[in-house]
């Protein structure tokens, strides 16, 4: 499933196979059309109109189907601001590049304000392991007093 | 992996050498490569990639251009498409009747070849469009890269502060609940 662009240029591309092979093909498959008074050799069978009529609706189907795909497609495009046309070089910044600007520093808040937490996070952890240290040592102090009296 | 069999090599194609002699185990992977500022070989031809102008104009590339504002993109690819269309019909209108007209407008080409010619300028413009809205795109899909790593970033930090409090008030129940026994203790040994 890629992007609406990608698509928009595959039925694009699509559309401009169809048109070459409905050439192609009914050329091809065409029946031969008689010259001005000149004497044929031979009737034409009448079945082979049958796969040509065939051929230039089913071809017609396809255009008409590609096209109506394209404009759908179209129609799904998101509408783009005249201001983000920077195609001449313009000293004023466009909506898209002050949105971007301001999500980057944004962007930086955040990530000082998660940077911060963190340093508070490891100054708690630092702090609770050394007061499960020096409790595990006054208990382990405590034991061995304990057994010592008992001796 | 190929130390033991020495012939055989993994699926994977090896990354590049002057990465690989870069990094060491002391060393971090090293900065990736600044852009590239100035022309660059791409397949075997030489592209100098202007910032301002992203895409190559169609006067940079001697082509004409058909649609006429270039701000109502929607508008002009459609206007693009039903030209694509009638242009067609005028091409198999003039392939089924006339054998090798000359065009009136240039006498070097049959009426014919100037139709075709006509068609592969409308696909052009089409396809030229569709590329001018690429830059847009990759604006868009930047922004919401950025904003989604804001707010990856801040619910982080968010629900880590939270826990930080619950600690603190684990902790801080815990001392009371130290606090009350330690009279009891003195009360004993007394």
């Amino acid at each position: 499933m890629s992007d609406r662009l990608t698509q928009l240029q595959d039925v694009v591309n699509q559309l401009a196979d169809h048109l070459c092979n409905a050439t192609g093909v009914l050329q091809n498959t065409a029946r031969p059309s008689p010259f001005l008074n000149f004497d044929r050799s031979g009737l034409p069978e009448r079945n082979q109109l049958q796969p040509e009529s065939d051929y230039s609706r089913l071809f017609s189907t396809l255009i008409t189907r590609t096209a109506t795909e394209l404009i759908a497609l179209i129609d799904s495009l998101p509408s783009v601001p005249s201001s983000t046309t920077t195609t001449t070089t313009t000293t004023m910044p466009s909506l898209q590049q002050q949105q971007l600007e301001l999500l980057e520093a944004e962007n930086h808040l955040a990530t000082k304000k998660l940077e911060e937490t963190t340093q508070l996070a490891e100054y708690l952890l630092e702090k609770v392991q050394t007061c499960l240290q020096s409790l595990s040592h006054g208990i382990l102090d405590e034991r061995k007093k304990y057994q010592d009296t008992e001796k | 992996m190929g130390d033991q069999a020495p012939v055989l090599s993994s699926a994977f194609p090896l990354p590049p050498m002057a990465y690989i002699e870069r990094f060491s185990d002391e060393t971090k992977a090293p900065k990736p490569p600044a852009p590239i500022v100035g022309p660059f070989e791409l397949f075997g031809a030489y592209v100098n990639l202007n910032e301002q102008d992203p895409i190559p104009t169609l006067e940079s590339q001697n082509i004409q251009r058909v649609y006429t504002k270039p701000d109502d993109y929607k508008g002009e690819l459609k206007k693009l498409c039903f030209s694509i269309l009638t242009n067609y019909l005028d091409l198999l209108h003039i392939v089924s009747k006339s054998s090798n007209v000359q065009a009136k407008d240039a006498p070097e080409l049959s009426l014919r070849e100037q139709k075709l010619a006509e068609i592969d300028l409308l696909f052009v413009n089409i396809h030229h469009l569709i590329n001018e809205l690429r830059p847009h795109q990759a604006r868009e899909t930047l922004r919401v890269i950025l904003e989604e790593q804001k707010q990856q970033r801040v619910k982080t930090s968010e629900k880590l502060y939270s826990f930080l409090n619950r600690i603190v008030d684990v902790l801080n129940s815990a001392v009371y609940s130290l606090n009350d026994l330690v009279p009891q203790l003195t009360e004993e040994q007394n």
